[in-house]
């Protein structure tokens, strides 16, 4: 299999007047990154891609475990554009994610803290982020229109937009273990009797009626940047043309599973 | 920076002459400490009189009760002592105030946290009655109030449990009812009527259950303290200044952090969500953080 600098030899090795080279008899190389193997044996070879995908994000309960008890399956669904660029190696996917991370009435206290601590949380927040993949292709077919990939990512988001909402709560039935049995305090000791729970302690005196969490910018605790790290990644290539490549990839994040689908067309 | 003080005054158990002299409130007299400020005024009085800035408070019983008295009969006897109080009759009304009863609470200690959550506390002490230098005492009560604005943030009442204060079939016992209906007055802001058929006067003898009913004079305090008006109902907010808390600050948690020396959680730096549940905890210890710093 030839490289291009290869076949721009062989071209002007055919004009007359000039001596014609030797073969190049360079030893076949092991081939990791087969789309570009493919794309170089159709004679287009795309380096850069420009492509979307969506994104999905799921946060499992246990995640908001770890912290405290209560939380719920949360669904983060997203989006990016990405540009991947080819390499002798693996592949680089340069994203621009948008995700909605938000979040219906869940009740939530922290680890180790009594029952009167729970609040019920609600989030309108979203966030833009930025995000790089390296993708390890390997084929699965002797064409290589079907591969394997496995790599990771990386990267950082910004929550642009959106609310973190605290409010106190209390067990409407009775039962303070269970945290699907909270609802929303009216206001202090509103419902009446209800002043262990619905309470004004200092660290949330003023958690009533939709009560919005200020940003770190803002004296608060909501935070504005956040790291995103997945890995592995793992998935597959599709690969039915040249120039268009079909993504489907999962893997594990730091704070859940994430799963994309995403197409591509080389440029 | 605001500075409290706190004052404790006691009902004792001996019988002493009257004078003819009125109701008496708690007052603040500045570098002078408490005084009293009586109706009509007295040759010592000064000062500015304390009270509950607001017409709802509620009290506990601590949980272990009394070896006299259960916690939750003893709540229901503070409860009705109260009530007397908050039902006299103040001509076209009731005075503007409600003490609602918030349970059981594990905390014995009579104490006033500026960096934690409080509560007033009705607590018996069996074995030992800690006072020393007022040995003599049935009870006495703790009330913290704002030097600058002379609101009450706090009452606690310890009651002497080395004596008998329920019906004896023999020996000496003192009536609890009654006691407590004294403490009372002062956990409102009255002091010590020098009149020995007031509620409010300093000492009652054994088997003596007069204090369970109000003088003419205790009443004429309780209504220039709180005005009357429509009562006010279990729909008041009693929670305490700073939050009501079950516990004593020692034992209390404030998020992920306790006052104790809790172990903070690990930092995980996952995503947005996890760090919206960081932030979470965190907001906690930052409060607590800043209330060191703003006494109030």
């Amino acid at each position: 299999m030839a490289s291009p600098d290869e076949t721009d030899r062989d071209q002007r090795a055919a004009e007359p007047g000039e001596p014609t080279p030797e073969p190049a008899s360079t030893p076949p190389q092991p081939k990791v990154d087969d789309s570009r193997a493919a794309n170089e044996a159709s004679g287009v070879a795309p380096e850069y891609w420009l492509g979307a995908r969506l994104q999905g994000l799921l946060i499992p309960q246990f995640v908001f475990e770890w912290f405290g008890d209560g939380g719920t399956n949360l669904f983060v669904p997203g989006g990016a554009a990405t540009f991947t660029l080819t390499t002798s190696g693996p592949e680089l996917v340069f994203a621009l994610n948008y995700a909605s991370y938000g979040m219906g009435e869940t009740s939530y206290k922290p680890k180790d803290t009594p029952n009167t601590e729970y609040e019920i949380l609600e989030s309108t927040l979203m966030s833009l982020g930025a995000s790089v993949d390296v993708m390890w292709s390997f084929p699965l077919d002797d064409d290589a229109t079907l591969a394997f990939r496995l790599g990771g990512s990386a990267g950082f988001g910004w929550t642009f937009v959106g609310d973190l909402f605290r409010t106190q709560a209390y067990p409407a039935n009775g039962d303070a273990s269970d945290p699907d049995s909270y609802v929303k305090c009216d206001g202090p000791n509103d419902p009446a009797g209800s002043f262990r729970h619905c309470n004004q302690l200092d660290k949330d005196a003023d958690h009533y009626d939709g009560f919005a969490e200020p940003s770190w910018f803002a004296g608060g605790s909501r935070p504005l940047i956040y790291p995103w790290v997945a890995l592995p990644v793992v998935g597959l290539r599709y690969q039915p043309a040249a120039k268009l490549a079909l993504d489907l990839e999962t893997g594990i994040s730091i704070s859940g599973f994430v799963a994309t689908l995403g197409f591509r067309y080389g440029l | 920076m605001r500075l409290i003080a706190a004052v404790a005054t006691a009902t004792t158990l001996l019988v002493v002459a009257a004078n003819a002299n009125a109701y008496c409130r708690t007052s603040n007299c500045g570098d002078r400490g408490e005084r009293t400020l009586c109706v009509p005024p007295g040759l010592d009085d000064c000062g500015t009189p304390i009270l509950w800035d607001r017409n709802c408070i509620g009290f506990a019983t601590q949980n272990a009760g009394s070896k006299w008295i259960s916690a939750t009969a003893a709540a229901a006897v503070l409860q009705q002592a109260f009530a007397r109080w908050t039902h006299a009759s103040c001509g076209e009304g009731v005075p503007q105030m409600r003490v609602q009863d918030l349970g059981q609470v594990p905390c014995s200690n009579v104490e006033y946290n500026l960096d934690g959550g409080n509560v007033n506390l009705l607590v018996f002490r069996d074995d030992v009655w800690p006072h020393i230098e007022k040995q003599n005492a049935l009870a006495l009560t703790i009330v913290t109030y704002d030097l600058d604005t002379n609101e009450i943030y706090d009452a606690d009442i310890e009651v002497n449990g080395t004596v008998a204060l329920v019906e004896q079939p023999t020996g000496v016992w003192f009536d609890l009812a009654g006691i407590l209906t004294h403490e009372a007055g002062h956990a409102l802001g009255l002091s010590h009527s020098p009149l020995a058929e007031a509620t409010m006067f300093a000492e009652i003898g054994p088997m003596d259950t007069s204090f369970r009913d109000l003088d003419d004079d205790d009443i004429a305090g309780i209504c220039a303290i709180y005005p009357w008006g429509s009562p006010v109902t279990d729909e008041c907010n009693p929670i305490s200044r700073h939050g009501f808390s079950d516990r004593c600050l020692a034992a209390q948690t404030h998020g992920d952090c306790s006052y104790t020396g809790g172990v903070a959680k690990p930092w995980w730096p996952v995503t947005l969500l996890s760090l919206l549940l960081l932030a979470f905890a965190r907001r906690r210890w930052s409060t607590l953080v800043a209330q060191f710093a703003h006494l109030t």
